[in-house]
């Protein structure tokens, strides 16, 4: 797979409020990928031309929608697999193909819940999809290094790289209408509680 | 044997809990049964009436968790009633969150949560459960 994609940044803030959200969107994904992962880098070249599937989620509220991709191979299932459950009894490849499909799952809630902070429409109104499994066949177009809309990134493992796609469309007239948003507010509110701690919520640390 | 039943529709998150429980040494004496929807766990509910723990996700096809758990207090009242149920689930709804806990769901815990954690959680906080399921397999 050959791609011109865009750098990454370990940075949620941008001049374009659009990538601040994308950024926002990377540094969840990146959270939730565990401790093999590298840091998100530019995607440049990576074969995935053999056993390459996708995994994939979306979010759709009124005025915003969000999709989380990830491509990977077989190996690289198994690799993050036996983190989470060890490698002293053998995995199924579903089972670890399933790790990444909850991975897309992770990511999209850890977004759902950040955007229910600043927009209030999402807890009533939104959709948070299943994620989905699938072979790539020839689905390995990535955004355009200058596309402002869909930012592109790798892990780099020891079985080859992560590829993670990320696309954001945003209803500016909704977004105003449902909420006296902005989009320069809702990505800039976005951002700040990406970065504030979360309250603590008696009923979720009921158990743990 | 009693049983605790995982509601997952990831089988990864499932083989974690299974793993988790079997490390544990729960399993001795508390049978893992699997579902990988709420229309599958309702069967369960229907096939065994010593589930004593449930594990339930919320986002799933078929039947989600809410459905599921609503049908189960709903048909199955006193299996419900000896049942500790819990949600494990990436939604984080406060609205959701107050109305399970209305219909007797101990806990909502959003993911990512550590398998191993919860079982030691559970093992602290519903020792007398877990004693009586030890108990009855000792009395056989």
């Amino acid at each position: 797979m050959t791609a011109d994609a865009t750098a990454a940044s370990e940075s949620t803030v941008d001049c374009d409020p659009l990538r601040t959200v994308l950024r926002v969107v990377q540094s969840v994904a990146t959270e939730r990928l565990g401790s093999l992962r590298s840091d998100p880098s530019r995607v440049i070249e990576a074969d995935m031309s053999f056993d390459h599937w996708i995994s994939d989620i979306r979010l759709c509220f009124p005025s915003i929608e969000i999709s989380f991709r990830a491509h990977f191979t077989s190996r690289i299932a198994r690799l993050f697999a036996e983190e989470m459950l060890g490698d002293d009894e053998p995995i199924d490849v579903l089972v670890c193909h399933s790790f990444m499909t909850e991975y897309c799952n992770l990511t999209a809630g850890g977004l759902k819940n950040l955007i229910s902070d600043v927009v209030a429409e999402v807890e009533t109104s939104g959709d948070l999809g299943l994620p989905e499994r699938k072979p790539s066949f020839d689905q390995v177009t990535l955004p355009d290094a200058d596309a402002r809309q869909s930012l592109a990134w790798k892990y780099e493992t020891v079985e080859g790289p992560l590829v993670c796609v990320a696309s954001v469309v945003i209803n500016e007239d909704e977004l105003l209408r449902l909420q006296g948003l902005s989009l320069i507010g809702f990505a800039d509110g976005l951002r700040r509680v990406y970065e504030t701690p979360p309250p603590a919520d008696d009923f979720n640390d009921f158990l743990l | 044997m009693a049983k605790i039943m995982v509601v997952d529709d990831q089988p990864v998150f499932r083989e974690a809990m299974e793993r988790a429980l079997t490390e544990s040494g729960l399993t001795d004496f508390l049978e893992f049964v699997e579902a990988e929807n709420g229309l599958e766990a309702l069967g369960m509910v229907e096939a065994h009436d010593d589930i004593r723990f449930a594990v339930v996700d919320i986002h799933m096809p078929v039947m989600n968790g809410i459905e599921f758990i609503q049908r189960f207090r709903s048909d199955h009242a006193s299996r419900f009633d000896g049942c500790h149920v819990f949600v494990i689930t990436t939604e984080a709804s406060r609205t959701l969150r107050a109305e399970m806990k209305e219909l007797g769901v101990l806990a909502w815990l959003v993911k990512p949560v550590d398998p191993k954690l919860f079982i030691k959680t559970l093992q602290l906080r519903f020792g007398a459960a877990i004693d009586a399921a030890r108990g009855e397999v000792a009395s056989q």
